[in-house]
Parts: C-alpha cells; structure tokens; sequence
C-alpha cells in the first residue's frame, strides 16, 4: 500500500519538552488515530508535519514528497481541522470562505455549500457566534470542499458533547468511504477511535509507544487480574503500570502468552480498551 | 501571494468607513497647518492604520497558523504584508488626492494647490522607513510587542513630517532662507528628489525583506 504519510526519526527540542524520534506510517484510504495523554506531543507532531514548527531532525515526507521542500504542492491536497477555528471571527462563514477558497487550486464551491448544509451550519453568522462544534464543522466543510486526499484534525472532539461528538464522529467515518481519502485524527478521547480507526500510533511525553493496525493493539495488549500474592519479580516483569490493592492486582500486559502458560487459570484475563492501555502504559511510565 | 494582499483588503472592510470619516476630519483640521501636511501625512497615517488594523485582527484572531495551513509558503506571506503597505498607500493616495481636489475645486478650504510628485515622494519615504522597520519586528515577536516600536516610530515620522511641511509652507509662502529656495530651485529638484526618494525607500524595503526571510521562515508559529 502506498504510504500517504511517512514520520521517520522526527526530533523536536521545544523548551522545556521534546518529541523524540517519532516513526510512523499511514497508508492510503487509512484512518490514523493519533492518541496520547494531554500534553503528550499530539498537537507538536501535528504542528510539524503542517511546517507550523521546524524539525531539528528526521523527515517528513506527504505524498512522497519532503514537507518542507513542496510545501505548496502537498498543503492543496491537506485538509485541516484543528482544535480551534483559527479564522478571522468577524467575518460570516461565506466571506471567511471566500477568502480560503482563493489559496486552493481545486476549490470545489458546490461541495462546500452541500456540506455547509449537510452540516445545518447557518451562513451568515459571524465565526464568533458559532458553537464550538459548529466551528469544527465548518472547518470540516472547509477541508472537505479542496479535493484533499489526507485530513489532519488536531483533537477535533475534544470539548464537544456526547450528541456533537457522536455526530462529528459519524461524518468522519462517511469521509473514510472515499478510499482515497486518508484521515490522521489525534485525540486523547480514546473511545472515539473504537470505531473509526484502521491504525494506532501512541505517543507519550513526546516518545513513540507503539504504531500499528488497531486490530494487533487490542490482540497484544490484555488486562490480567488476579490475587496479589501471584506478583513476583518474573511476573512483574511481564506487567504494566500495576493496580494494586490489599488482596488483588490489576495490570496491562502485552506478553499475555507467557502469562498464560505461567499461571494458567489462577489469572483472569479481559480485553483491554483502547483507554485502559492508554492509562496503563501512562501509569507504567509514571512509576518507573 | 496576491490573494494574501486580497485578504488584507477585504478584512479592512469593517474599518474602511470610520477610517474614510478620520481622513476626512484630519484634512480639515491639518490644512490649518499648512497644506504640504495634508497632502503628506493623510497617506502616511491612511497607510498606517491599515497596517496596524491588518496586523492587529490578524494576532487578534491568530490566523497565522491558518494561513500557514494553506498552499501559501511563507516568503509570499512576507512579501504580501509589504505588497500590502504599497496598495494602501496608493489607496491613501487616491483618497487623499479626490477630496482635497474636491475641497478645492469647491472653494470652502484653504487648499490652493493639487497633490504632486513631492508630496508623494516624501509620504512614500516615511511610510518605506516605517514599513521597512515595523513588519519585521510585528512577524518577529507579534502585534502587542511590536506596537512600542510603531509608536516610537509615529512619534518620528511626526516630527519630520511637521519640520519638512513647515521648512515647503515657508518656500510657498517666501519666508524661507535664501539657501532653502536656491536649494529647492535647482533645476530637476524634484526629479532628482523624487529618485532618491524611490531609490532610498526601495533599498530600504529590500533589506527589510531579507530580514524578514530570516526571521520569520524558520519560525515556530
């Protein structure tokens, strides 16, 4: 499969935080769920593949292309949304528009106004007087009406409500029909990726935990639960980020084999959640 | 780059009105002073504003990050703030030149004479000064930071502005030095001026830019 996206080595030293040597690929027609606590390094990584920031080292190639080199070329067929607007919140939607659609050689007008009413947004309002999951939508209208063949959205869900969310999460997955349309979605709302997403990647205080298909993320990682008398150094070993209590234990494990064959039935063995490996692999972190 | 300038003008559009009514008041009340300072400083304080206005609603709103967003590399995002500064200063030209020619077609003021190419050497200088030193500073460390400059820098332009309107009122009028009237009455004064002028605020914007490259391209927005 041809990769859209390709991170190889990417270094950032910001002051007092760094993103270090991140790798990942996304493939085309491919949904990337781009997860990590906040404050991980979702929005830096973002920030650098869109040129926002400059890498200190690794590369960065959209479309095959060098991100930097053929900035102009790649951002025609990128699609943004970010957390917030970034739009001038005076102007209505169709004067801000006609701003945008100037800088986009395949601005497509008759999309855009099919969105702005698929999406019920009202037209003439100002920026400022949107909700802020009308302002993600429209800025979803806004990357949807340019031929883009890659979406990037920084934590669009995040402060939205259950009912806004469900709904922003529905219109992704219509995007992701289109097989030519590839979707990188960072978030640290875990839940909202169960559904929507083909591969994982995990970024934690700005390292790389893991990339791969969501299928593999939730085979290799399990929840083991048994008496606490059972942790001793060979399993403790084989855990991450121990919940502890009086008389059992709580953990991730990503070697649930070993663990199988160790302990047989004594331990009992769940599927993990997207958000319990999130939370285990953080509080592993934590502790070491 | 050019939808860039385009933007500029467009967000101007709530200002245009307020800032049309300034001009206008500051015409009346300048040609008291002398009419060299109409025709001088309503350009440069017209392009002024819309510098700041562009620069300020643009931070207001931190649309840097979207614009860089675009299919927009960011040397046409510097070269469109002072491509920016050249179409207002031509609009303030243009307005500057309709309504005194109007004021005095119309009899009602003091002005006695039509815009020319002095009084829009000189303006151009100063807004070149004024561009060529502000937008380097507002894409290096923002609107808020760099107004301290701005203010500096009116406060320059005013005085020199005042001082060369009082030393052409006084030529006008023939109080001035007799060294100050040979001066002004070489042959080719103006031209020469006027190719100085364009020559200096050129050389001035260029250096600018190339600072601005260096500032601003390798800046994390």
């Amino acid at each position: 499969m041809d990769n859209i996206l390709e991170v190889r080595n990417l270094t950032k030293k910001l002051q007092d935080f760094m993103i270090n040597d991140v790798n990942f690929n996304l493939g085309k027609g491919q949904v990337m769920g781009f997860i990590g606590p906040n404050g991980a390094g979702k929005s830096t990584t973002i920030r650098l593949i869109m040129n926002l920031i400059k890498k200190d080292s690794g590369e960065i190639n959209i479309f095959g292309l060098d991100n930097v080199n053929n900035e102009k070329e790649i951002k025609e067929k990128i699609g943004f949304v970010y957390d917030e607007t970034y739009c001038y919140e005076d102007l209505n939607l169709i004067d801000m528009k006609n701003i945008i659609a100037r800088f986009y050689k395949h601005w497509d007008d008759e999309a855009f106004y099919k969105y702005i009413l698929e999406f019920n947004l009202p037209e003439h309002k100002k920026i400022k007087e949107l909700s802020k999951g009308m302002k993600i939508k429209y800025s979803l209208a806004i990357a949807l009406s340019h031929k883009a063949e890659l979406i990037i959205m920084d934590e669009p869900t995040s402060g939205l409500d259950p009912v806004f969310r469900r709904e922003l999460l529905d219109i992704i997955g219509s995007i992701t029909k289109d097989k030519n349309k590839s979707v990188f979605f960072s978030t640290h709302i875990t839940t909202d990726l169960e559904k929507i997403a083909d591969l994982i990647t995990f970024i934690n205080d700005g390292k790389m935990v893991f990339s791969n298909t969501k299928e593999y993320i939730l085979k290799k990682y399990k929840i083991v639960k048994g008496d606490n008398q059972l942790i001793n150094s060979s399993l403790k070993k084989e855990l991450i980020g121990v919940n502890e209590d009086s008389l059992s234990f709580e953990a991730l494990t990503d070697n649930i084999e070993k663990i199988k064959s160790t302990f047989g039935k004594d331990i009992f063995i769940e599927n993990a959640s997207l958000e319990d490996i999130m939370f285990y692999i953080v509080r592993g972190y934590k502790n070491v | 780059m050019f939808n860039l300038v385009l933007k500029d003008i467009i967000i101007q559009k709530k200002n245009l009105q307020s800032i049309i009514f300034t001009v206008i008041f500051c015409m009346f009340i300048l040609q008291f002073i002398g009419q060299t300072c109409i025709y001088v400083m309503v350009p440069y304080f017209f392009t002024n504003v819309f510098i700041i206005s562009s620069c300020g609603y643009g931070e207001k709103n931190d649309v840097d990050r979207m614009f860089i967003s675009l299919p927009v590399n960011r040397k046409e995002m510097i070269v469109s703030k002072y491509l920016s500064t050249i179409i207002f200063f031509i609009m303030g030209i243009a307005i500057t030149f309709l309504f005194t020619s109007i004021e005095k077609l119309s009899g009602l003021s003091n002005i006695n004479r039509f815009m020319n190419l002095n009084d829009i050497t000189i303006a151009y200088i100063f807004n070149a000064v004024y561009s060529s030193i502000y937008i380097p500073i507002y894409l290096c460390r923002g609107y808020l930071k760099s107004q301290w400059v701005s203010r500096i820098l009116n406060y320059f332009v005013f005085i020199c502005l005042v001082s060369i309107t009082l030393i052409l009122s006084f030529v006008e009028d023939g109080t001035a030095k007799e060294s100050v009237v040979n001066l002004i009455s070489l042959p080719d004064f103006q031209l020469i001026m006027f190719i100085i002028g364009l020559s200096f605020s050129l050389i001035l914007i260029l250096i600018s830019i190339v600072i601005s490259f260096k500032l601003y391209i390798n800046m994390d927005v």
